[in-house]
């Protein structure tokens, strides 16, 4: 299989994006690939605290591309899986500090040794979000079923195209069957409708990514989340299989037990 | 002060409409806008060619020519100003 | 006298003031050599070293004062604490940094010599001493004491849990997983080739 870079983006502020890469890159290295996750949120790193690797930091990617250390000693290995390793950001510098040109030649050294390369996009179309899409191959876009979010995902699909990056796949992240089911919220073929893009996943709202982010543990660890469950069949769709997407409307059993106890 | 009209009223709104609809109106609307918005370097572009392609036919005053993206509640119209001075008869 | 030297560097001037003098006559003979040349000074920038002694606001502005007065006005003025002196050899070892404040995500901090921290040292900031460091406060982030290959530098701080220890060429990480935050202030050194955490005796 060829190496691939894939940028996930967002253009809006806490729709997922980190949380997105954390568990695409943790499933995809459980299924066995090699796989680089590159914080390129410079100045406000975060990946490493979701991932739980924030007290391994020694080197970050502004080290690596400004020679101070190799490539090698930057990558943080994950303490649960061998196949998967993360690039920190640097938290004491700014997006400034690199140029696109050098997230190209990140991205190319990076290909040698990873199947897969995961770019967390800082939020905002700025220099951050230039230099995170520079050396990208693909992209997802994530965005939550909320006016802002998509209208954000839009403006960015149209950034992609002008770059030369076709074909976005997208990700419906925080979706509520039971607003959606009120009539209360945007449901996925309304959020298709106006991006008009491929679907690569819905992820639905789910407490379990709130606790699996205090532990530092990605959620497709926790065989009894959804969120998770959810992030798994992604990853099988990024393999190439084709997955049905999860069941939101069917309810759990304490929500069956609920609605028979006489609950709505 | 509640009057049955009042009610009725408040009952056939649009805000009793699912929200969702609203959201998505809304969105389809911005977004048609978002998407039509013109860069200055553009805008650019297309006077020079606008002016290129009309000096053929009639002679018009270059600085007077003004070119806008015209944006409705529904629509959005390209409306161009073009003083002309003469026209060509060839 | 001799308590204020006076040396012309491709930066501009320094004026380096004697430690331990008496501040009132240190001023005094800066001020008296300032009129004396004060077409000689007119130009260019003053680099004030005051060599380890700490400046409160008002000695502060009373030497942007005495400088102003001998013709270089306060924009030119370049105070910075005791770390200036790095490169001369004959310099004195600068004295400790203070910081007064909590340092937060992003900040960093770099110092050569001891640095003391009145304030916490948040997760994200950063400060690498060539000496040790001192936070009288909690510490969560990232400390690099003895950054210059110093062994025996250490680490005390009211409430020490960083997300990261280095003391020379060892590196240290809190332990994965929850941890409770220690009771009493605890102190980090080198002890047979490892990072050790002790409860801080004096």
């Amino acid at each position: 299989m060829e190496s691939k870079v894939i940028v996930v983006t967002s253009g809006k502020g806490g729709v997922g994006k980190t949380t997105t890469v954390a568990n695409l890159g943790m499933g995809l290295a459980l299924a066995g690939y090699k796989v680089a996750l590159v914080d390129a949120d410079i100045g406000l790193r975060n990946l490493d605290v979701v991932m739980g690797l924030e007290n391994r930091i020694v080197y970050d990617l502004i080290d690596v591309v400004e020679q101070k250390c190799r490539l090698r000693q930057a990558l943080i290995k994950d303490k649960r899986n061998d196949n998967l390793y993360l690039l920190p950001a640097a938290q004491t510098r700014d997006k400034e500090a690199v140029k696109p040109e050098q997230m190209q030649a990140l991205s190319q050294e990076l290909k040698e040794q990873f199947q897969f390369i995961l770019v967390d996009s800082p939020a905002g179309i700025e220099q951050g979000f230039k230099n995170s899409i520079a050396g990208a191959d693909a992209a997802i876009i994530v965005t939550t079923p909320e006016v802002s979010a998509v209208r954000d995902a839009d403006r960015i699909i149209g950034l992609l195209e002008a770059a030369e990056l076709f074909n976005p796949q997208l990700i419906l992240n925080r979706l509520r069957p039971d607003m959606v089911r009120k009539g209360d919220m945007m449901d996925i073929s309304d959020v298709i409708e106006i991006l008009s893009v491929p679907l690569l996943g819905v992820v639905p709202d789910d407490e379990s990514i709130i606790v699996a982010t205090n532990r530092g543990e990605p959620a497709v660890l926790d065989k009894n989340s959804q969120a998770g469950q959810a992030y798994c069949n992604i990853v099988k769709r990024l393999e190439g299989e084709d997955v049905p997407l999860l069941d939101l409307d069917h309810p759990g059993l304490l929500e069956k037990l609920r609605r028979l106890m006489g609950g709505k | 002060m509640g009057t049955l009209i009042d009610m009725m009223s408040k009952v056939f709104a649009k805000e009793n409409l699912p929200s969702k609809n609203l959201a998505k109106e809304r969105l389809q609307l911005v977004i048609m806008h978002d998407r039509a918005s013109l860069s200055p370097d553009l805008v650019m572009k297309l006077k020079e060619e606008l002016i290129k392609v009309l000096t053929k036919y009639v002679e018009i005053d270059e600085d007077g020519l003004e070119v806008n993206l015209d944006r409705g509640d529904d629509s959005v119209a390209l409306v161009a100003n073009v003083p002309v001075k003469k026209v060509r008869r060839v | 006298m001799g308590l204020v030297t006076f040396k012309g560097t491709k930066d501009g001037l320094q004026i380096i003031l004697d430690p331990k003098a008496d501040l009132t006559e240190v001023f005094a003979e800066l001020e008296g050599e300032l009129v004396k040349n004060s077409r000689f000074f007119a130009t260019g920038t003053a680099n004030i070293h005051t060599c380890g002694r700490q400046l409160g606001s008002n000695q502060l502005a009373q030497l942007a004062a005495i400088l102003e007065m001998g013709g270089l006005s306060l924009t030119q003025l370049a105070v910075k604490e005791m770390d200036l002196i790095g490169e001369e050899a004959s310099a004195p070892i600068p004295g400790p940094r203070f910081i007064k404040r909590t340092l937060r995500s992003g900040m960093q901090v770099q110092h050569d010599g001891d640095v003391v921290i009145f304030g916490d040292l948040n997760p994200g900031a950063e400060v690498v001493a060539s000496g040790d460091i001192l936070v009288f406060g909690t510490l969560r982030g990232m400390v690099h004491a003895g950054a210059t290959g110093n062994q025996t530098a250490q680490v005390a701080a009211l409430r020490l849990s960083p997300t990261q220890l280095r003391i020379a060429d060892l590196i240290a990480r809190s332990p994965d997983g929850e941890e409770e935050m220690p009771e009493h202030p605890e102190v980090a050194r080198i002890r047979d080739g490892v990072v050790v955490i002790e409860e801080f005796v004096s």
